[in-house]
């Protein structure tokens, strides 16, 4: 394992430091979720590329997209490589599909494998599709396709081979030498299906040491949804105790029929889905996830959000039961992440778990190995020939849109750094644009928009996004510090102004009941609307925006979370750009005459938002940074010192943990064993007090404090600076954290104040 | 995203114009297995060699030409891409006139008719399905120690990492301070040089900036971040002092570079798996490139696969 600069995670890999280090993490942008000609689908829609080439496209190389008539014959190249891509095919099918791909092979002239190479319309797959993939969709799937049953036919052994070679094609994309150029994740998709409804979700290991086998749907469906892939990642990369970790991302919850997130079993079963799955993708090409907003009937799903009109798709699943789809009253409501975030804290306050602590990504979902290509202008779509040309684009695809970004904060761009900041949640989601952002709560003492060392002291004094608060000013509100630049674009296509900066809260009532509500913070929304219809050129704005805010309804018996939406100034969507570029104008008065002159296909380039409850010509990219969570029953206060020392054996803590006023009162009480885990670079103390020797002080009624004393500990890897702690508390179902970064002074590291 | 050029072999198979970079990953592969059969391991008969490569006294064909032979005498009577494209092709021209056929038929009919020699679609797929074929990796490919070692030398410029620094700065937004932006930064630049500011000390000056106060990486990786000519000009900079101010996406910066670090060949352990896929890759197109050549020369092959240069 290779040596670098302390850090407040596992080093798990051999490979360089990396130069470009940043102790206060650098924004790094990626997408998790590309598909290449391994997946079923990809290669029914006429994709050729396969891994290889999407890790290659990603770092800035070229690759061959297919036209309608599935030929390579378009190319593509990103104006702006990503830092990190994951290639995640559908781990279903694998061997068939490459089967089905290998000329010579015994299946090859079947045909079902003709079925798959063979060059359809979008509308004339039907067939082929359901033939491949509905499987996938059923209660009791079979192992494998029919035809794997001839003699000499191995399609276990074939999706393994597709498994080490996506493997070895991740491997020599990553840059493992000190220039950190691209890091590439393996990782694959488990495609859960029922009846159309998608709970699909992606599966990221950390490093190279990944199971034998993608365990897909198709074993893991007798163990239910998502309990499967869950028993399969521990069971085959958690608990296989080789060096193995991954987390697991749902996705698409918008066409999950209400299914992707379903009530807990129990607080058990909520605590390992808060484990398990720590991020949720709320947006890609197949729509948002965040809210629900109907505009034309005035009514959102759970919400009065108009925000929330955003890029929605008007199918609730995939199923043929869904048409038409359910009306704006009946739409199930956890199709969309807020509310399942606000279901989230009633859970946690009926079973004393939330299972759904996600923080946000964003990314493609494409299907043509083009990761990260979500530039509106000239949108190369993706989807095989579905959407290869302007025509098909509009006329088959007008609700589908470039796909989004996942952005995150990390000290170094290598695995390790990359997964801890995805397991904290320390990340945001884009629709697209590369604008940054970071939020921090907290006391945030000395925090303001005018200190130039805010950053540095947001860490000192609060948590990042993704991570959780207790009643840090005691009766007060928290401090919520958000700050936000501009995506700067290219020479070519100059990013967009920002016009305001929003957070989002939601809480649960004194009636037990969720609520949220939307706070302008920065910025306003008479800002920035005067968009050229004619060039399609934004309006002026804020290239920057700050604010610290503080919540005006806070109530610190009530747990909520708080979450940043940036907005950039409107801007022609990319369909309008298409339309234009085709000779068609939207906003034109005669636009129906010129759709009429441009073909058929092109009629829907003249919809309007004031005839479609969702579609938008102009549109507002935006940026979600990953939530904070208040709990009343987290930790209020740290203090004390730690003392890494310069040999094992020679550090020492003293730690004073305020508890917050609705921790358990059995644990209060003294009544429960409880353990105090300290992470730094790696784990650094651990300690169980048995019931009734836990270490407390103070009256229960002003709050007790927990003081954790120790000596003779092994520190010395914290190094001599400043160091990031995650102090975490454990008591049965009662879990809390307190995360900051600790100030070094004379050999000691404390809090700052 | 940049516009998508045109395609470059829509002038013609025949032209040479091929560009590999866009077309190789062209991964149909419906013609790999018989390809590989007119392509022997072993020296293959001067017959079917000479089928592909010409009849004596005619011009030498070009790679591509050459590809489009093998393509032609490899693809499946019934190969479901050509057979696509015809079909599309034959009712585009209408060869099927106004009666009501089966798509074989009008398959037929395209073909008879020459289409499936002349179509554009089907002559690229052809040469790329049949380059593919000769440049696929086979396991005598798979290198030793040895030559990984000497491809990583030999190929240092591919391997070799740019020039990088890293700096602290003082930002001065230009949103903040407005049309004073340009005489703070020089105000505060003069501060910075009178009082001996460390880097360190300078952490409580200027605007917040939310990338921090740390500027690390290539110069590329500083375009990206700050845009190109902020990147220019600080890989200018000497170690130590302040210097500025330096305008980028956000405003103005005054830079104090820390540390600078030379371009450095990346140790073989950390590239391994670039340069292994690298000297694969080469392989397959050197033992293309010979097999071509002797296809050429009408030996009809380079010799045993084991011996494919490197």
């Amino acid at each position: 394992v290779t040596d670098g600069p302390p850090v407040p995670w596992q080093r798990t890999e051999e490979r360089a430091p990396c130069a470009a280090f940043d102790p206060l993490r650098q924004p790094l942008f990626g997408d998790l979720h590309v598909h290449t000609r391994f997946s079923a689908d990809a290669s029914i829609f006429g994709t050729k590329v396969g891994p290889r080439d999407a890790y290659a496209f990603a770092q800035g190389g070229s690759i061959a997209l297919s036209d309608d008539d599935e030929q390579p014959t378009r190319s593509a190249r990103l104006d702006r490589p990503l830092d990190f891509a994951a290639v995640t095919d559908h781990a279903e099918f694998f061997g068939e599909v490459n089967l089905c791909l290998t000329p010579g092979s015994p299946l090859y002239d079947v045909e079902m494998c003709r079925n798959l190479r063979k060059v359809d319309a979008p509308g004339e797959r039907f067939n082929v599709t359901v033939q491949w993939l509905f499987p996938a969709g059923i209660d009791n799937p079979p192992k494998s396709h029919a035809f794997c049953s001839t003699p000499g036919v191995d399609c276990d052994a074939e999706a393994v081979s597709v498994w080490q070679e996506m493997q070895a094609a991740a491997e020599e994309a990553y840059d493992r030498s000190a220039a950190c150029g691209f890091t590439s994740f393996v990782g694959y998709e488990h495609t859960a299906s029922p009846f159309g409804r998608h709970k699909h979700r992606n599966v990221i290991f950390r490093n190279h040491v990944v199971p034998a086998f993608a365990s897909s749907q198709l074993e893991t469906a007798a163990e239910g949804s998502p309990q499967g892939v869950w028993n399969a990642v521990e069971r085959d990369c958690l608990d296989a105790a080789l060096g193995c970790d991954a987390l697991i991302i749902p996705h698409n919850s918008n066409l999950s029929g209400g299914e992707q997130f379903e009530d807990p079993l129990d607080a058990l079963d909520a605590q390992r889905r808060q484990d398990r799955e720590p991020l949720v993708e709320i947006h890609q090409i197949k729509g948002n996830s965040e809210c629900r907003f109907e505009r034309l009937a005035g009514e959102g799903v759970g919400t009065e959000d108009e925000l929330c009109s955003f890029e929605q798709l008007t199918r609730s699943h995939e199923g043929p039961d869904n048409d038409p789809p359910p009306s704006i009253e009946d739409w199930p409501a956890r199709n969309l992440v807020r509310n399942t975030l606000k279901a989230g804290l009633e859970l946690e306050e009926a079973l004393g778990a939330n299972p759904y602590r996600m923080g946000f990504t964003g990314s493609t979902d494409t299907h043509n190995a083009n990761a990260g290509d979500v530039e509106e202008r000239g949108w190369d779509g993706a989807q095989g020939n579905s959407d290869a040309s302007p025509a098909r684009r509009i006329a088959n695809d007008l609700r589908s849109n470039p796909g989004g970004l996942t952005g995150v904060w990390a000290e170094e761009n290598s695995r390790d750094a990359i997964f801890a900041a995805l397991a904290r949640r320390e990340t945001f989601a884009t629709s697209g644009t590369r604008p940054l952002v970071r939020m921090f709560a907290g006391a945030l003492d000395g925090v303001s928009c005018d200190a130039p060392d805010l950053v540095a002291r947001a860490y000192a004094t609060g948590t990042p996004m993704g991570g959780e608060i207790g009643a840090v000013r005691f009766g007060a509100s928290p401090r919520f510090a958000v700050l936000a630049v501009k995506d700067p674009g290219t020479p070519d296509v100059p990013g967009t102004d920002l016009q305001r900066v929003q957070i989002v809260k939601g809480w649960v009532d004194a009636d037990g009941v969720a609520r949220e509500q939307v706070f302008d913070v920065a910025g306003s929304a008479s800002d920035g609307l005067a968009l050229d219809r004619a060039s399609c050129t934004p309006a002026a704005g804020a290239r920057e925006l700050c604010a610290v805010w503080e919540d005006p309804e806070f109530d610190p018996s009530q747990r909520a979370f708080y979450y940043a939406r940036v907005l950039e100034n409107p801007t022609c969507r990319w369909s309008t750009l298409t339309c234009k570029a085709e000779g068609v104008d939207p906003f034109a008065a005669d636009c129906a005459t010129q759709a009429a002159a441009r073909g058929e296909a092109f009629a829907d380039c003249c919809l309007t938002q004031d005839a479609d409850a969702f579609f938008e010509p102009v549109v507002q990219e935006r940026a979600w940074t990953s939530p904070i969570w208040y709990r009343p029953e987290s930790i209020a206060r740290v203090d004390g010192t730690l003392t890494p020392g310069r040999r094992a054996g020679d550090g020492a803590l003293d730690l004073r943990i305020r508890l917050g006023r609705r921790v358990p009162g059995a644990l209060v009480a003294g009544e429960l064993p409880l353990t105090v885990i300290v992470e730094g670079a790696g784990e650094l103390f651990r300690a169980t007090y048995a019931a009734g020797g836990v270490p407390l002080e103070g009256d229960p009624a002003d709050g007790v404090v927990l003081r954790v004393v120790a000596g003779d500990l092994d520190l010395a890897r914290l190094g001599t600076g400043d160091a990031s702690l995650r102090i975490r508390l454990e008591s049965g179902p009662y879990r809390a954290e307190h995360v900051r970064r600790w100030r070094a002074a004379d050999g000691v590291l404390g809090v700052a104040s | 995203m940049r516009p998508s050029p045109p395609v470059p072999g829509a002038r013609g198979v025949g032209a040479g114009s091929l560009a590999a970079p866009t077309l190789r990953l062209l991964a149909c592969g419906a013609l790999v297995v018989l390809a590989s059969h007119l392509l022997p391991a072993a020296p293959a008969t001067t017959a079917s060699a000479l089928d592909v490569a010409g009849a004596a006294g005619e011009p030498p064909p070009d790679d591509d030409e050459l590809l489009l032979r093998i393509g032609r005498a490899a693809v499946a009577a019934d190969d479901p891409v050509v057979g696509a494209r015809l079909l599309k092709l034959a009712r585009y021209l209408e060869l099927g006139g106004t009666g009501e056929h089966a798509d074989d038929e009008l398959v037929a009919v395209a073909r008879e008719v020459g289409l499936g020699g002349e179509d554009v679609v089907i002559r690229r797929y052809l040469v790329e399905a049949a380059r593919l074929a000769i440049q696929r990796p086979v396991a005598a490919d798979a290198p030793d120690e040895d030559a990984i070692r000497e491809y990583h030398a030999s190929h240092a410029e591919r391997f070799t990492n740019p020039p990088r620094l890293r700096a602290t700065h003082v930002y001065l937004s230009a949103a903040r301070r407005g049309v004073d932006l340009e005489r703070d930064a020089d105000r505060l630049l003069d501060e910075l040089r009178v009082h001996g500011a460390s880097p360190e000390a300078s952490r409580a000056l200027g605007d917040p900036f939310v990338r921090g106060a740390t500027v690390a990486g290539s110069e590329d990786a500083l375009a990206r971040s700050f845009g190109a000519s902020f990147a220019r000009e600080v890989a200018a900079l000497p170690v130590g002092g302040w210097h500025g101010p330096i305008a980028s996406s956000y405003g103005l910066h005054l830079v104090w570079v820390e540390e600078r670090a030379p371009a450095r060949l990346a140790p073989l352990e950390e590239v391994r798996g670039r340069v292994v896929h690298a000297l694969l890759r080469a392989r397959g197109e050197a033992r293309a490139r010979e097999r071509l050549a002797a296809l050429r020369r009408g030996s009809g092959g380079a010799g045993d696969d084991r011996r494919a240069g490197s």
